[in-house]
This record gives structure tokens, C-alpha cells and sequence, in this order.
């Protein structure tokens, strides 16, 4: 179990976690933090407040207004605090009403997805996690505590909750200025990137849009002042167009 | 140049394993089980192939193939654009790609009955044979319940003190009278044992993570106050009647705080003693091994909350309520004493798998 998930001590100091799946592929987690899973929480709560009623309401007509009515409802009581989470989580992929809401959800540590087991022992144990003396206080210090900001709860159950993003489609930005048809021909016809030079060039294309331009020179400097010396480029040409160019000729051109 | 040419090339099926993960995620919860539609153009035609994707939100055989497929294909793609450097945003995508597909396709085993209820009646009773801490628990409970009770009983001045006066007093008018004179709210009451009982069971357990400390506390606690009660019921002229009460459910519901004290120490303990692995993994084994004994304490306090709503408040003569009593508790000493001797060695699912783990340990 333990080689599923690599050792800590030698992983980035980040917040994403790696999973290694059967297909031995190693891919990546972004773990939920405090703050969104306290959201998620909240918005169980306001389920819950609405399931509860609805309990009673339920419970009220069946009776006709009589005492039974009364057990029945406290029955729906007991059923819905311990088993809102554990059953959704079970049933829905680690996932309640308000963790799908944040986009995030409860997997074991091995990154397969929980069990019903699972699910009811992080659930029980969330009422130490969130005992009513100390305010969340073992929830939250547990979670400060871990690299995987697991509550005891996660603990004792072998989970962690994980954010599911879904990154909008980021491929090869096309460009088509005209400082940068320019430049090209002066390039050589294939540029031996490395993996740095090729990850720096792609970050500042996909991020460029957001800047101004002269603030687009000012850090486009840094790349475009070797890159100009290197490939004897004429000095007029922005810095931004330098760095363009050369993106186009790493990523979109043989 | 290859990188925007493989790019273009791959589009396509992470555009396909894209929407038909889309189309799994709004599926999931029900796994291929008739799901609404989702817009609003019902398909006025049924189905004709099976294997096909439905229109009415069914996942078909196909498309689970499919998923597959394309699950490793974006598996490949991932590791060829780590090695490529293609961009990081392309990487970043196909990581959460991956993610979900590996989300959908490695799912939660849900919930089946025929494991839970082997778990409950094989693997349950097996290891509470072989459990010390379901002998210290009922050794500190019916320890403290008596050593209270004859305090109670003998020592004037003794129940006030650790009950109270007001409570003493609202115990002794409520089972003043017979208990066929008394308002008859079986329902209710039932209900409110469940809802009552059963949270103290669970919170005995949880409370196991504080190296078994506030489980003890709590199962004292519950200990002293109930014996306390007893005791001093039994000074007073309302003795009979509070007696009669308490016979039928108290087999059950005393088992199932044992028991789920039982459970919390062994949670403790698994903090305490952590067997050669570390302190988490010795926890969340011991978390597993004693879940389904909380579970089983959950189905009694539930059974007794059941006998004492409809049981215990009732006109049935003391011998009938005695006879419950007895009942229960051959009951509960054939569950323990032989459940799961005969189907030791049968694998199941989850249950058993859950089971295993800890026989092994207590084997080494």
C-alpha cells in the first residue's frame, strides 16, 4: 500500500499529491485545502437543515399529528447525521451534495476510490473531528498537521480529499503578428529547446495576453537579450515578439 | 513541427474521453441504471441496440469499452507530454484528464448487502471471541455498574451525590405508578432511544481516538450513573415497577455500550500500540477491524430501542418481559459464542477482505 503513494519527504513541498495508478502512469492531485472543504461543509449543512425538515415535515403527515410521528422523526434525525455523509460519499464516488458543489472529492490515500467501510468510519469519527467543546479545533489542527490536510477522520479511514479540476483546453497558442512573421525567417530553421527553455517559453505565450505591453518588454527581457545575441537578431525587435517567434518555431513548426 | 502536429492529432480524443466522461459523472451515482433525461428531447424511440448510448442517459457496453480505450490512450499521451515538454497548460490539462477518467473508471464498490450482513453475522462474532478489549470493557462497565448500584443501594446520601436530587426525584414520580397507568408513546420513545442511545454507542467510539481516554470516561460514566439509578431504585417503593421496566431491553442495550467501548479502545489502543507500523497506518487499521463491532452495537441499541418502545412499556405480564429478556440474551450468547465458526475461510468481498487484515495481524 505504501509504495502506491511515493514518500513524502522526497516530493515538491506542494499541495498536490501523486497518485501512480495501474497503469503505472503517475499523475497528479491537487489536495482540497481547509477553506473548500469548509465551503463544502457548509453547503451539507444547508442540505442537511433542508433534508431534516423535509424529515419532519414527512414524518408529521405519516403520523397525522400524533407521537409516533415523533419517533419517526428522530429516527430520520439519527439516520441523517450519521449517515447523510457516509451514504453519499459511498454511493456518489467519495462525493456529498456539497463536495461536488466545490469540485472536490474524498479518495484513499492510494488514490482508488473509498468504500462504504471508508465512508462511514470518516464520518463517524467527524463527531471527535468536530467536537462541540473545541469548535472543529482536532479537524482543523489534524489537517494543519498533515502533508495531505487529512482530518482524523481521514486518517483512521486512509482518505484524503482531493480538488477535480477541469482546466479549460490549453494547447499551442497560434499567433499571427506580424513583428513576428518577421523575426522568423532570421531564426534558425530548428532550435534545440531543453526542457526548461521550452516550459519558460510556454508559460510567458500562454500568460502574455494578461500584460501590458511594456510590461510584456520588461519581462520578456530577460529570454530576449540572450536570445537576440544568440541568433543575431536585429536590437529594434520588441522583446515580446523575440520570445514569440521563438515559441513558434520550438512548438508549431518543423 | 511534432509537437503541434501530435497535439492536433491527440484533440480529438481527449475532446471524445472528455464528453463521454461528462456523460459517466451525471451517470455515475446510478451506474448504467435508468437515469431522466437530461434535456428536454425525450426519445420518443426505444432503444434498439443494447450496446449503443441510449438516449435516455443509459450507459451502454460500448461506451464503457470505449472509456476504456481512451483512458489509455490519455494515459500515454500524459506521459509522452512530460517527456516532450509540451506545454505546461497542456500537461496541467491532461493531468486532470486523467484524473477524472481514473475516477470514473476505478469506482467506489458501493454498498452490498450480502457483505454487510456476513461481516455482521461471520466476521463480527469471530473477532469479538478473540478480542481482550470486549472483556475490559464489560469488566470496567459491570465493574463500576455494581460497585455503584450497592453504593447506591447502601449508602445514603450516595446517589444524590452523583445523579442528583432533581434527577433522583424525576426518576422515582416517573415510575411511581404502574407501568400500565403510565401514557403509552411507544413510537415516540422508540424513535427518541434510537436517536439517544445509538449517538452515545457512536460517540463512545469516535471518542477512541484520544488514546481510548474519553471512551473510558464516557463508558464510566454511563457505568456509574446507570448503577447508581439501579441501586437506588431499589431503596425505593417504586422498585418493582422501574425493574419491570428495564428487564426486557437491558440485555441489548448494556451489550451494545460494551461492545461499542470495546470498539473504541481497540481504536485507542491502535494509537498506543502500533504493532512495528506507524502510528497512522496502526491507527486506521485498527479503525477497520473495529468498525464493523460499532456496527453490530448500532444494530443492537437499535433492537433494544425497538423492545423497550414496544416491549418494555407494555401491559405483557414480568414473566413475558423475563422471557424477552432471556431470549435476548441466549441471543447474544450464540452470536458471539457461534457465530461464523462454520464459514471460517469463506472469502467474500469487502467485508471479508476488511476481516482479513486483521486476523493476519493478530496472527503474526
Amino acid at each position: 500500500m505504501a509504495t502506491a503513494a511515493p514518500d513524502a519527504t522526497v516530493e515538491a513541498l506542494d499541495t498536490t499529491v501523486q497518485l501512480i495508478t495501474p497503469e503505472r502512469i503517475t499523475f497528479q492531485y491537487p489536495l482540497a485545502g481547509p477553506f473548500r472543504r469548509a465551503t463544502a461543509y457548509l453547503i451539507d449543512l444547508g442540505v442537511l437543515g433542508m433534508l431534516i425538515f423535509l424529515g419532519l415535515m414527512v414524518s408529521l403527515l405519516l403520523a397525522l399529528g400524533t407521537a409516533a410521528g415523533g419517533g419517526l422523526f428522530l429516527v430520520i434525525l439519527f439516520g441523517l447525521r450519521f449517515g447523510y455523509g457516509a451514504l453519499l460519499e459511498g454511493m456518489l464516488n467519495g462525493q456529498t451534495v456539497g463536495k461536488r458543489a466545490m469540485g472536490i472529492r474524498v479518495v484513499s490515500v492510494e488514490g482508488v476510490p473509498i468504500n462504504g467501510g471508508q465512508a462511514f468510519l470518516r464520518n463517524l469519527l467527524w463527531c471527535f473531528d468536530g467536537i462541540v467543546p473545541f469548535g472543529y479545533l482536532p479537524a482543523i489542527a489534524s489537517m494543519m498537521l498533515t502533508r495531505r490536510f487529512q482530518r482524523l477522520g481521514d486518517l483512521a479511514a486512509r482518505t484524503m480529499v482531493i480538488v477535480e479540476q477541469r482546466p479549460t483546453r490549453g494547447g499551442v497558442v497560434p499567433l499571427d503578428d506580424r513583428a513576428v512573421e518577421a523575426l522568423l525567417p532570421r531564426l534558425p530553421a530548428r532550435i534545440e529547446a531543453g526542457p526548461e527553455l521550452s516550459r519558460a517559453l510556454a508559460d510567458y505565450v500562454a500568460h502574455r495576453k494578461r500584460f501590458s505591453a511594456s510590461r510584456r518588454e520588461e519581462m520578456a527581457a530577460h529570454l530576449a537579450v540572450p536570445a537576440r545575441k544568440a541568433y543575431d537578431l536585429p536590437g529594434e525587435a520588441p522583446g515580446d515578439a523575440v520570445l514569440c517567434a521563438l515559441y513558434h518555431r520550438v512548438f508549431l513548426e518543423e | 513541427m511534432r509537437v503541434a502536429e501530435r497535439l492536433a492529432r491527440r484533440e480529438q480524443v481527449w475532446r471524445e474521453l472528455d464528453a463521454l466522461l461528462i456523460r459517466f459523472e451525471q451517470a455515475g451515482a446510478l451506474r448504467g441504471r435508468r437515469l431522466l433525461p437530461r434535456s428536454s428531447t425525450i426519445a420518443a424511440e426505444q432503444q434498439e441496440d443494447p450496446t449503443a448510448p441510449a438516449p435516455d442517459g443509459r450507459i451502454g457496453a460500448a461506451e464503457v469499452v470505449r472509456l476504456g480505450e481512451l483512458y489509455r490512450a490519455a494515459c500515454a499521451d500524459l506521459m509522452l507530454a512530460e517527456a516532450y515538454d509540451l506545454p505546461r497548460e497542456t500537461v496541467a490539462y491532461l493531468h486532470a484528464l486523467v484524473g477524472r477518467a481514473h475516477n470514473s473508471i476505478y469506482r467506489t464498490p458501493g454498498f452490498r448487502v450480502r457483505d454487510w450482513a456476513s461481516e455482521l453475522l461471520e466476521v463480527v462474532p469471530r473477532r469479538l471471541r478473540s478480542e481482550p478489549f470486549l472483556k475490559l470493557a464489560s469488566a470496567v462497565f459491570w465493574g463500576l455498574m455494581i460497585l455503584a448500584g450497592l453504593l447506591a443501594a447502601g449508602r445514603p446520601g450516595f446517589a444524590e451525590k452523583i445523579v442528583g436530587p432533581g434527577q433522583l426525584a424525576n426518576l422515582e414520580e416517573m415510575y411511581a405508578r404502574p407501568l400500565t397507568e403510565m401514557p403509552r408513546e411507544d413510537a415516540f420513545m422508540t424513535g427518541f432511544y434510537i436517536n439517544h442511545n445509538a449517538a452515545i454507542g457512536l460517540k463512545c467510539y469516535a471518542y477512541g481516538l484520544t488514546f481510548g481516554l474519553m471512551t473510558l470516561y464516557e463508558l464510566s460514566f454511563q457505568a456509574i450513573v446507570l448503577g447508581t439509578m439501579f441501586g437506588h431504585m431499589a431503596t425505593t417503593p417504586s422498585a418493582s415497577n422501574f425493574y419491570e421496566f428495564v428487564t426486557a431491553h437491558g440485555p441489548f442495550e448494556l451489550t451494545a455500550i460494551v461492545m461499542s467501548g470495546a470498539a473504541g479502545l481497540r481504536l485507542g489502543w491502535g494509537l498506543i500500540d502500533t504493532k512495528g507500523q506507524r502510528r497512522l497506518d496502526s491507527l486506521a487499521r485498527e479503525a477497520r477491524a473495529s468498525l464493523p463491532v460499532v456496527g453490530t452495537a448500532v444494530c443492537l441499541f437499535v433492537l433494544a430501542a425497538f423492545v423497550e418502545g414496544f416491549v418494555s412499556a407494555s401491559a405483557l405480564p414480568y414473566w413475558g418481559k423475563a422471557g424477552v429478556a432471556i431470549g435476548s440474551t441466549l441471543l447474544l450468547l450464540v452470536y458471539v459464542g457461534l457465530g461464523g465458526r462454520g464459514a471460517a475461510g469463506e472469502s467474500g468481498g469487502f467485508a471479508e477482505s476488511v476481516g482479513k487484515g486483521s486476523e493476519r495481524d493478530r496472527g503474526r
